[in-house]
């Protein structure tokens, strides 16, 4: 088994469902998520129609992050894991906040 | 490492009253480790004051004792273990609790700070200015979710707020601190 | 005030205001460093912020940072001096060191690694 070192946090949209349990679980409070409902294609409209969650954003938030890893431990659908790289210094403090397309 | 390792702790339950006579009776041939308390606020209206002492090289033995929460004082055990004394100074800082005989000089938070931080129902303010990321519902645009949900470790404002009638009860707070759904109460 | 000289040739003096745990990884940072007991005249001086601030020792974090020579470059090195990192809802606790000083580099992490800050002054050195 590699050890990843613990120095980011990735997320992998294709298997994030907006569940929202990460944003809970945060003892930090550092993730924030927006996202919205929509009719799953080729479910016929009414009552029934069935409906999926759509991501529309997910921000990290670098500045308050302690590295615990208990929303890569608690994501039911492994969207989120260890990534290698170091997060980059930033010159404003809203610099650390990391949207999607930082997180890939 | 085998779970026999950490036996588990004899643990014994003391009067407040006979608290100095109980730790000094168990003092020979066991070293102080530490003393702590908790709040059981929810479970009943008290503070527990915790002293885990060890024998030198054998198992440990737990007191535990509860005391008023609303008049929480207790002996002090410095004049058995000098060392206790620091020990008691935070529980007093973090909990208000007054040890009769012992040192009351704030340890860790200013003279002035207002309120006892590790009580359950302290509200910190920061996680009262910054609106939960987790108070969403998936799927909802906007921030006010269709259920209430309120942080673990936050009494919920309807508990701790100033409202209309009677004050709310300690397992009020102790649920809206646990998270998860708000029981309304009229 | 005692400083490392961080390249060896007097260009850069670093300050540490360590606070809590991350002064760890500033110090493994400045492993080999030159000390010295004050800051060369000209030379740029940079101030890092390593650990928790407390309400506390706010004053003195302003002070020290106060008393430095010329225009310091100031680091808030983690998350605690950023944003008051896993301690943000403290009631004791300074919400990041910005909220004292202007802050010129954030640098992320609980901690951060040593190489972190070697990235920063070597931006800084080009």
């Amino acid at each position: 088994m590699s050890v990843v070192p613990h120095s980011s946090i990735r997320l992998i949209e294709d298997s994030c469902t907006s569940c929202m349990i990460c944003a809970r679980e945060c003892p930090a409070w550092c993730i924030a998520i927006d996202s919205h409902t929509e009719p799953l294609p080729g479910s016929p409209p009414g009552p029934r129609q069935r409906t999926r969650n759509v991501l529309d954003s997910f921000v990290l938030d670098w500045s308050l992050c302690l590295y615990c890893g208990i929303c890569i431990e608690e994501c039911p659908f492994d969207a989120l894991e260890w990534a290698g790289s170091n997060v980059a210094a930033a010159d404003v403090l809203g610099g650390l906040r990391h949207g999607r397309d930082q997180l890939r | 490492m085998p779970a026999d390792r950490f036996p588990a702790d004899e643990v014994r339950r003391v009067e407040p009253s006979s608290w100095l006579a109980v730790v000094r009776a168990a003092a020979s041939g066991r070293a102080f480790d530490w003393l702590g308390a908790a709040d059981e606020i929810g479970r009943s209206n008290h503070l527990r004051v915790v002293c885990r002492l060890r024998a030198t090289g054998g198992d440990a033995l737990r007191l535990e004792t509860l005391i008023d929460r609303d008049d929480p004082r207790l002996d002090s055990i410095a004049e058995v273990y000098p060392g206790a004394s620091w020990h008691e100074r935070e529980a007093r800082d973090f909990f208000g609790i007054a040890f009769t005989g012992g040192d009351n000089r704030p340890l860790l938070l200013r003279d002035g700070f207002g309120g006892r931080p590790l009580r359950k129902d302290f509200v910190l303010g920061a996680r009262v200015i910054k609106a939960w990321p987790g108070g969403k519902e998936p799927g909802d645009a906007k921030a006010a979710g269709r259920r209430r949900m309120v942080p673990p470790g936050v009494p919920d404002p309807e508990v701790w707020g100033d409202r209309e009638g009677a004050p709310a009860s300690a397992d009020e707070v102790a649920a809206s601190v646990v998270g998860g759904r708000v029981r309304r109460r009229r | 005030m005692r400083y490392w000289d961080w390249f060896g040739d007097g260009s850069l003096v670093v300050c540490d205001l360590g606070l809590a745990c991350c002064v760890v990884e500033l110090e493994a940072a400045a492993l080999g460093r030159v000390r010295l007991d004050a800051a060369p005249d000209g030379a740029q001086v940079a101030v890092v912020v390593a650990g928790t601030v407390t309400d506390a020792v706010a004053p003195l974090v302003r002070k020290r940072v106060a008393d430095q020579p010329g225009d310091p470059i100031v680091i808030a090195f983690g998350a605690c001096a950023s944003a008051g990192g896993p301690y943000w809802d403290s009631p004791v606790v300074t919400k990041g060191v910005d909220q004292l000083v202007a802050v010129d580099h954030y640098v992320p992490g609980c901690p951060p690694s040593p190489g972190a800050l070697d990235e920063v002054f070597a931006a800084h050195a080009r």
